[in-house]
């Protein structure tokens, strides 16, 4: 299976730039130039940092400038003008803000700029908070919520759909019905209901986060019980499945020992497949204001400042979020959609 | 004999959804429920909402009885068709939620059309040049645009409108509506339709023309397809007239689901863009608690979903011979 899986070429990309992902936003402290909440007032909606690398004909290596915000009286608006007074050189490895890592506290950044120079890489948002760092933090959410709603869909899934398989008869109907009656509110309307009646909760971000992947896996775990229950019809009849019955071993011995075992494929590629969903529904619930609730950051509720068109209109950097949010989909979907061909032999040809 | 078979299916369609529509208000009911204390206690500390419509609701939902009650007595008002006040708007849900549903239905088929139009079209296309790098372009495009979610294109193409000045910046109708001639109505919700249907259509058109591709390349492999080859039909025959015509078929259940998504599909888009459909109203009504019309917006949404399905495997009931109706 891992061969067939290493020859799809795109499979491969998809799982090291998830890998990449993570290593980021697990790292978020360290590579990201600012904290999540640092705040800088004077650099609201501050555009992306320009690079340099020429000043007067001569090549330095890569520095910034300061931005300086003036007010243009013929157009009544703030706008930012690179002062080109000082250089300020890309450091790697620099003294930053404090934060504390595991089991370790430190200040040390990968790379950034002296103040009073900014190193916003993808600009800033009205507070002056910089987008770049807040994606990497963002991300701890975003990319997490998947994972984590997963880990809750999964066993409920198996539970249900391996009981509601393997025994049949009234249990069987009784699962479906539930499973169809929650099929048959729209997704979308059920999340907007649960986050809208919780949103308001004054809780720790930590407490949401779970409150949120809690949500998600409970309108989730049907699509996977349907699977599961399907696959179970098919191994319940099988021969050795007949043996171990003869052997006198219980059911839920035989159901958890033996017939659900053999649905793990199913399992991966239908997990991996769910996941950008799951990341999808918490940006989107995020972005409307019922997710993740700042200060705390997601790249949905992120996205919510690009929700205000005028602010939209003038700082497109604000959408560099989304961006985030399609790479990651996108490479999810590589991932599952490799592992699903690898996993069916059917569609191997 | 075919005619009488597929009543009698119908109705007994029919019949077990009511079972799931019980089902249904069960769980709408107990996700109301959800809220922390009872909801008036909230309407109360809310200055525009006067005493008395409190007092009011409080008798009409039974609150002062036991959960058990309080749910019989509100599907009570449900089966009469009776959902409630909106404390926010002031009005029964009935008539407000019914203009709503309007304005989702106007994003949704038109997006739908607009989806199917292209999307079938490029695929059959697309499959006939299969491995063409015009395919291979619009093959790898169509995976970007499947991981791209409509809530961000909704952004960019907004960004884009007010950007170039010349697109409406959301919304369904421009300031001086009411003033328009019919025609001028209608070319301006046309003209108000266009960002958003391409915001929630791209992705749609990108999974549907792969479908329509894969499903094609499946039947251009069979035997048949070689007989009539064999034959000597010209080959744009044996394209439209037997290998399509097949890889259509297993597209209308997906028809059929897409009209069970029409109320909810496209909520995330009408939010970005206010477009004033079910999707804004329900946030609104979410945000404001405005619960009986949040709970309205779930009833119908579901109800819709249902009927879709239904109508989806009856349509592949009826073009579908191989399907056993007295299974």
């Amino acid at each position: 299976m891992w061969q067939r899986l290493f020859r799809h070429r795109a499979a491969v990309y998809g799982g090291i730039l998830l890998l990449f992902f993570y290593l980021l936003v697990g790292l978020a402290d360290f590579v990201a130039p600012y904290s999540e909440t640092f705040e800088d007032r004077q650099a609201s909606y501050m555009p992306p940092s320009a690079i340099h690398l020429v000043e007067d004909g001569t090549l330095h290596l890569p520095f910034v400038y300061r931005n300086v915000r003036v007010y243009d009286e013929k157009e009544m608006l703030a706008r930012f003008v690179e002062e080109e007074k000082a250089r300020f050189p890309l450091r790697l490895l620099v003294r930053g803000e404090k934060y504390r890592f595991l089991f370790f506290s430190s200040d040390l950044h990968l790379f950034g700029v002296e103040a009073p120079a900014r190193l916003f890489l993808c600009g800033a948002d009205q507070d002056g908070r910089d987008i770049f760092s807040r994606i990497l933090f963002g991300g701890r959410v975003s990319l997490m919520v998947g994972l984590f709603a997963i880990f809750l869909t999964v066993p409920i899934g198996l539970l249900v759909g391996g009981i509601s398989g393997y025994f049949g008869g009234w249990i069987d109907g009784l699962c479906m019905r539930v499973v169809e009656a929650l099929m048959a509110i729209p997704a979308f309307y059920l999340l907007l209901a649960l986050f809208g009646l919780t949103y308001r909760l004054e809780i720790s971000p930590t407490q949401r986060f779970f409150l949120i992947t809690g949500i998600l896996s409970l309108v989730g775990w049907t699509g996977l019980a349907r699977v599961i229950r399907g696959q179970v019809l098919v191994i319940r009849e099988l021969e050795y499945v007949e043996a171990a019955r003869a052997l006198g071993a219980g059911p839920f011995r035989i159901l958890f020992r033996h017939v659900l075992p053999q649905t793990a494929s199913w399992v991966v590629v239908s997990a991996s497949l769910a996941i950008p969903g799951y990341i999808l529904s918490e940006s989107a619930l995020s972005m409307i204001g019922l997710g993740v609730q700042p200060p705390a950051a997601s790249w949905g509720n992120m996205l919510s400042e690009g929700m205000n068109y005028a602010a939209l209109a003038v700082h497109p950097w604000l959408l560099y979020p989304g961006l985030a949010i399609v790479l990651a989909v996108i490479a999810f979907n590589l991932l599952g959609d490799g592992l699903r061909d690898a996993l069916d032999s059917k569609q191997r040809v | 004999m075919k005619k009488e078979v597929m009543l009698r299916y119908f109705l007994r369609r029919l019949f077990s959804l009511l079972p799931m529509l019980f089902l249904i208000s069960l769980i709408c009911f107990g996700v109301s429920k959800l809220t922390p204390g009872d909801y008036l206690d909230q309407l109360r500390s809310n200055p525009s909402i006067r005493q008395e419509t409190i007092a009011r609701e409080r008798v009409r939902l039974g609150l002062d009885r036991p959960v058990v009650a309080q749910y019989f007595i509100w599907a009570g008002n449900l089966l009469k068709g009776d959902l409630g006040q909106s404390f926010r708007y002031r009005v029964p849900v009935n008539t407000l939620i019914g203009s709503r549903i309007l304005n989702t239905l106007v994003l949704s088929i038109a997006t739908l059309i607009f989806v199917w139009l292209i999307a079938l079209p490029l695929g059959i296309w697309l499959a006939v040049r299969q491995h063409s790098a015009l395919d291979q372009i619009v093959s790898t495009l169509s995976y970007f645009f499947l991981g791209v979610p409509s809530f961000f294109l909704a952004l960019v193409f907004l960004w884009f409108a007010v950007r170039t000045g010349g697109l409406p910046s959301g919304g369904m109708q421009s300031p001086g509506f009411a003033d328009l001639s019919f025609f001028g109505k209608v070319l301006d919700i046309l003209w108000h339709l266009l960002i958003p249907v391409l915001a929630g259509g791209l992705g749609g058109i990108a999974a549907l023309q792969r479908r329509m591709r894969g499903n094609l390349l499946d039947v251009l492999g069979e035997e048949y397809v070689r007989t009539a080859r064999a034959k000597g039909l010209p080959e744009h025959k044996v394209i439209y007239r037997h290998a399509v015509r097949n890889a259509i078929n297993p597209l209308v259940t997906l028809l059929g689901f897409e009209f069970a998504a029409l109320l909810s599909g496209n909520a995330l888009v009408e939010i970005v863009l206010s477009w004033p459909g079910l999707g804004m109203m329900m946030l609104d009504a979410l945000t404001g608690q405005d619960f009986n019309l949040a709970l309205a917006g779930m009833m119908i949404g579901a109800l819709m979903l249902l009927l879709g399905n239904l109508l989806a495997d009856l349509l592949l009931a009826w073009l579908d011979p191989r399907i056993k109706l007295e299974a």
